[in-house]
């Protein structure tokens, strides 16, 4: 992910038509896009197929982007809100699994049985609570945004987000912890 | 469960790599996607925007000049009698 001077001089390349440039900015946010448009639509092809729509419109309006959001806000509002509008097309046929996913980086046997538990209890979990709230947790905790930045991927105000974190995180931890307070 | 845990258990959530076409679908579209000139858009917007005004103009033009002289007079007449305004009419019936 890209701070803001230098998402700043990528775009400006961009909107110069710097071929180059573009591909920079394809290998930094393909996999934390693809990540969370899978997550969200738990289908892999689609997810890309989504994301590569969000490289296209980021390369023929690169001249809208403002660097007032880091780039990654930027590609996330707009992955964000063609997700949405897949989940709109298909809503009675949304599937309930994950695609399969790759080998975590752990190889120990035990570690990573470990691990695969927690992951799959955390996926689980996840699909408990609201749309809404598992964008703005994946938002939050995965892909690293700020209240802020996650408000302008969710339309939303910062104060809103803080609200939205925290009945998510509550419900989480009482799915992933019955009986114990968040 | 505290803010750390919960984000150690994000943190192990498996990346999804992306598959290698479309790796390459997306590194091409430079090549396959034309991008958005905005100069071009405000030229093309000026000039309908031009071509819009001409077009009235002939228009009100060829219109106006067609229109016999006391066909105007006629249509306000005819809104004054509308209106059954009986000064209106006598004038009306004096100039005819």
């Amino acid at each position: 992910m890209g701070n803001d001077s230098s998402d700043q001089a990528l775009f400006s390349r961009i909107q110069a038509g710097d071929a180059q440039a573009f591909r920079a900015l394809v290998d930094t946010h393909s996999k934390p896009l693809i990540t969370y448009v899978t997550r969200i639509l738990k289908n892999q092809s689609e997810a890309e197929e989504v994301v590569q729509e969000v490289f296209v419109r980021a390369w023929k309006n690169a001249g809208s982007y403002r660097p007032e959001a880091r780039a990654t806000t930027w590609l996330h509002h707009i992955a964000h809100n063609l997700a949405i509008d897949v989940i709109r097309k298909r809503r009675p046929n949304v599937s309930l699994e994950f695609e399969d996913d790759p080998a975590p980086a752990s190889t120990r046997p035990t570690e990573l049985l470990e691990q695969k538990q927690r992951a799959t209890s955390l996926k689980d979990a996840l699909e408990l609570l609201g749309e809404r709230q598992k964008m703005a947790m994946l938002l939050k905790y995965e892909q690293g945004l700020s209240g802020a930045e996650i408000g302008r991927v969710l339309d939303l105000s910062e104060d809103a987000v803080l609200s939205l974190l925290a009945r998510a995180r509550a419900k989480l931890v009482s799915i992933l912890e019955p009986g114990r307070e968040p | 469960m505290n803010e750390t845990e919960l984000e150690a258990m994000f943190k192990g959530l498996p990346e999804v790599e992306p598959s290698a076409d479309f790796m390459r679908r997306v590194r091409t579209i430079p090549l396959t996607h034309e991008r958005t000139r905005f100069r071009d858009l405000f030229a093309w917007s000026f000039t309908r925007t031009i071509s819009t005004f001409a077009a009235a103009l002939a228009v009100g033009l060829i219109l106006g000049g067609t229109l016999p002289d006391e066909s105007v007079a006629q249509s306000d007449w005819a809104t004054l009698v509308a209106f059954d305004s009986e000064s209106v009419i006598d004038s009306y019936s004096e100039l005819e």
